[in-house]
């Protein structure tokens, strides 16, 4: 690990990538199940963490 | 893009390594700035408790006379401590249009607590009074730099910078709380 904060740009892939691999590790979703969960008002908790730390990361293809 | 993360990138530096990463959005596209993949990023600490940090900013690339205006649009910051987020600063209005201000939820707690503006340097500070410590001296130097980057462009949401730099007189550059017989006095 770099000894600074590095600045790293992403291609839409690699977004889709760390969204679905978040919200696998997380939630046991795929980054698409909890989309479409989202998306129908389905992610009953939300506001708490972790499903808000895999919402954040959810590509805005995606949205 | 780079010129909206770099102060981050130097607040950040004093207290952690690891990096930002983003998509680079479309003129009026939004894209997520993570620290560390949003994971917690453990912070140093003398003893007691581990305590980390995650940090992901939601930003919207506007066209500002054909200059490009990196937006703020929202974030989700928290502060670990032994694991559990203690503090998690959320203003998500693009995933909860009926939770539309900032909030902080405390202890995991399901309460939403409205906030002003929370900037990377407030997490920051407040994991140090957690007991995490910097790991450079130019920690408050780093702060302040990002902070003024801040107010230099910010439409909303500047604190008063007067208030800010008296309570971060409370540590010494190592981190180390100097004088707490103010605060005691005070509650």
């Amino acid at each position: 690990m770099s000894e600074e904060v590095s600045l790293n740009f992403i291609s839409a892939d690699q977004a889709w990538e760390r969204f679905d691999r978040a919200a696998q590790d997380l939630l046991n979703l795929s980054g698409e199940e909890f989309a479409r969960r989202l998306d129908a008002g389905d992610i009953a908790e939300l506001p708490q963490s972790p499903s808000m730390r895999v919402a954040m990361l959810r590509p805005e293809e995606a949205a | 893009m780079a010129q909206f993360a770099e102060p981050l990138q130097r607040a950040l530096t004093a207290f952690a390594h690891g990096s930002l990463s983003a998509e680079v959005p479309a003129v009026g596209g939004q894209t997520t700035i993570v620290f560390n993949d949003h994971t917690p990023t453990p912070l140093r600490v003398a003893d007691g408790p581990p305590v980390a940090i995650s940090i992901s900013l939601k930003i919207r690339l506007d066209d500002r006379e054909g200059e490009p205006y990196v937006k703020t649009v929202g974030w989700s910051h928290a502060v670990f401590v032994d694991g559990v987020d203690r503090l998690r600063y959320d203003w998500h209005p693009f995933v909860t249009p009926l939770i539309p201000f900032p909030h902080v939820h405390i202890e995991d707690a399901k309460a939403h607590v409205p906030t002003g503006r929370i900037l990377v340097e407030d997490v920051l500070v407040a994991a140090l009074e957690y007991g995490a410590l910097p790991l450079s001296k130019d920690w408050k130097d780093r702060l302040r730099t990002a902070k003024s980057a801040f107010e230099a462009t910010a439409e909303w949401g500047i604190s008063d910078s007067s208030t800010g730099e008296h309570w971060l007189a409370r540590w010494d550059d190592d981190g180390q709380v100097v004088d707490d017989s103010g605060l005691s006095s005070s509650l």
